[in-house]
């Protein structure tokens, strides 16, 4: 239930609930009365994503009972009309859009509205109405088409639900940032488990069939700081591997796995019909310009990949021939770095960018990720090399999956410890996953080996960036005492800045 | 909670409020798996109050147990009956009103807390 609303029912006079057409005046979230077909639908809440210059996405999906086994949260098998607001205040008096779409059985009760004609590089306020209830307001913004003054935006992935509260998730719809990136592993398809939990799955198997998915989708999305992050600002979302299972390439999964985990993927989040999947596939690289501050490059590294190398296994590792963008996408991405039409370049992506080795030794990998970018040197080298000939002014890679923060600046050749930073890459702990956290750091050896590596911490958190046109400066906020504790809170524990021009993560 | 009647006026014109329709109550059983019957367990949610009766249906044992979420993100929680074949027991819960509640009952071991997770029914989504 919204947050911001009494847990009463109202009725409302007159046409303002009666019919479909128009949506009542009234800001907060409130339940339609009376015999309806259907109780509060908005238990999934709002979001927005992929702002451009005229518009952007929105996104609910109607689930009066969330949690119901069959996935379908407690719809019928029919279509409903959901009506549409977007307005410049949140009080909804100066309408900016509306319109009415249709929340389909067949996708889950999930619409995705495109309103475009929108004003550039302003906020906007959005909200729904389906079967007379209204849903909570959403925040929302458009890009804008020059100069803006900055940027500020979220980085975050990885939240296991049963790991964790999602105190950064509250952290995140307190800062009411421009955007938010969520660079995967949203939902955990594999079997509840771990070792400590603060809650726990219905469903406890493997997710692996179309309602399994969205079952669990739905019940990450009964947590009230996820849904207040996703109502406080656009998102940028992309899959990592366990949207579908831990680990997977192009390889290893069935063609029906495939598509019911993208198609749940796809119901459940804010994107545009351009992501919609085709079947066994989704077109999930794309690009979010954010006038001539920032441009956002959002990957995906996992479904056209190759096979993981075998563990240790150099000779594989630097193939020239594998891939983990596959080949189409590479070129997007090299055509792209042609033009600059921003001063800083981002890749929104999943695994580690840089070099981690141990031994700093060229001819063993036995201490490299096989999943990660060294696992796929070859591609790593070839798109590091490209923004670099192309001239791509500031590159910043932004990164989750390892459930710690990283900072680290970026080389063509690691092994070379004077040879020139070409950017810098900032990785985002976990929202939850990996639970209390409080590893042990890396050894003053494995630091000396990779003095590219500037940062390391293994707590909970988010990263929260705020770019000019001269200075990027990188938060890293971690949640005290931990994820498992119901209450904590939320502080900077390091925080670096780059300045543009001059390649490097500098202390701050 | 009470259930409220509510007359307010606002920006949208006369609010006329009135007690939401409550939420059917339901019965749920347990299922039968390796050592339990089905619905040796059983559950029922009153709305009105919300009550939650957990009871014990067959002389096996073993005891009956409510497994329920909240809308919050939270759960599972746990409801107990240890008193044995023909026994109910009331659980008087405090939900907010309108809110839902995600249930299911399943046979297990009140002494050491064991959830027989293969003998939950498949549950029900009710509302307070």
């Amino acid at each position: 239930m919204p947050s911001n609303v009494n847990r009463r029912i109202f009725l409302l006079g007159g046409l303002a609930v009666a019919g479909t057409a128009a949506i009542p005046a009234a800001a907060s979230a409130q339940r339609g009365a009376g015999t309806r077909a259907i109780r509060f639908p908005f238990e999934l809440g709002v979001a927005s994503g992929d702002p451009t210059p005229d518009g952007f996405v929105l996104w609910t999906r109607l689930a009066p009972a969330p949690l119901t086994p069959d996935g379908k949260g407690g719809m019928p098998n029919t279509d409903l009309p959901v009506q549409w607001q977007v307005a410049t205040d949140a009080a909804f008096t100066s309408i900016a859009a509306s319109g009415t779409v249709t929340a389909r059985a067949a996708e889950a009760h999930s619409v995705h509205v495109e309103p475009a004609g929108l004003a550039a590089g302003r906020e906007y306020f959005y909200r729904f109405q389906a079967d007379g209830h209204l849903s909570p307001v959403g925040r929302t913004r458009t890009a804008p088409t020059a100069a803006a003054s900055q940027l500020r935006f979220a980085v975050a992935s990885c939240q296991h639900f049963e790991e964790g509260w999602y105190h950064a998730h509250r952290g995140i719809a307190a800062d009411r940032p421009d955007l938010v990136l969520f660079l995967g592993d949203y939902m955990y398809e594999n079997v509840s488990g771990a070792t400590e939990k603060v809650r726990g799955y219905v469903l406890t198997g493997e997710s692996d069939t179309l309602a399994e998915y969205r079952h669990r989708y739905a019940q990450y999305r009964t947590d009230p700081d996820l849904r207040a992050a996703h109502a406080a600002a656009p998102w940028l979302v992309v899959f990592d591997d366990h949207e579908l299972e831990n680990n997977w390439n192009s390889t290893n999964q069935a063609a029906a796995r495939k598509q019911a985990a993208f198609q749940a993927f796809w119901e459940n989040m804010p994107l545009r019909a351009a992501q919609r999947p085709s079947g066994s596939a989704i077109g999930l690289h794309r690009r979010v310009q954010w006038g001539s501050l920032a441009r956002f490059h959002m990957l995906d590294t996992r479904q056209h990949r190759a096979v993981q190398a075998p563990a240790g296994s150099c000779t594989v590792m630097r193939d020239p021939a594998r891939t983990i963008t596959g080949a189409a996408q590479e070129q997007w991405l090299l055509q792209g770095f042609d033009q600059h039409p921003s001063t800083w370049d981002f890749l929104g992506q999943q695994v580690f960018f840089a070099q981690r080795d141990a031994d700093a030794a060229r001819n063993t990998c036995t201490d490299h990720s096989n999943d990660a970018w060294d696992g796929y040197a070859a591609s790593r080298d070839r798109i590091a090399a490209g923004w670099v000939q192309r001239g791509v002014p500031n590159m910043v890679v932004l990164t989750g999956d390892v459930h710690r923060h990283w900072a680290a600046d970026l080389r063509r050749d690691y092994y070379d410890f004077t040879g020139p930073v070409i950017g810098s890459e900032l990785v985002t702990t976990s929202v939850t996953s990996g639970g209390r956290g409080g590893g042990a750091p890396p050894t003053a050896t494995w630091r000396a080996n990779n003095p590219h590596i500037k940062y390391v911490q293994d707590q909970r958190g988010y990263v929260r960036v705020t770019a000019t046109a001269t200075q990027l400066t990188a938060e890293f906020m971690v949640v005290t005492p931990s994820v498992v504790s119901p209450t904590a809170s939320l502080a900077v524990d390091r925080r670096f800045v780059i300045r543009a021009g001059t390649p490097g993560l500098q202390p701050a | 909670m009470r259930r409220r009647l509510l007359v307010l006026a606002g920006t949208a014109g006369l609010l006329l409020a009135a007690a939401p329709p409550a939420g059917a109550d339901t019965t749920q059983c347990s299922i039968a798996a390796s050592g339990a019957t089905a619905c040796a367990a059983g559950a029922n949610f009153v709305s009105y109050g919300e009550h939650l009766f957990v009871s014990d249906r067959a002389a096996d044992g073993h005891s009956s147990v409510v497994q329920y979420w909240l809308e919050g993100g939270t759960g599972p929680f746990l409801l107990w009956n240890s008193g044995g074949n023909g026994t109910s027991v009331d659980h008087n819960l405090e939900l907010a009103e309108g809110s839902w509640i995600f249930y299911r009952v399943c046979v297990g071991e009140y002494g050491i807390r064991d959830v027989w997770t293969s003998t939950c029914g498949a549950g029900v989504t009710d509302y307070a």
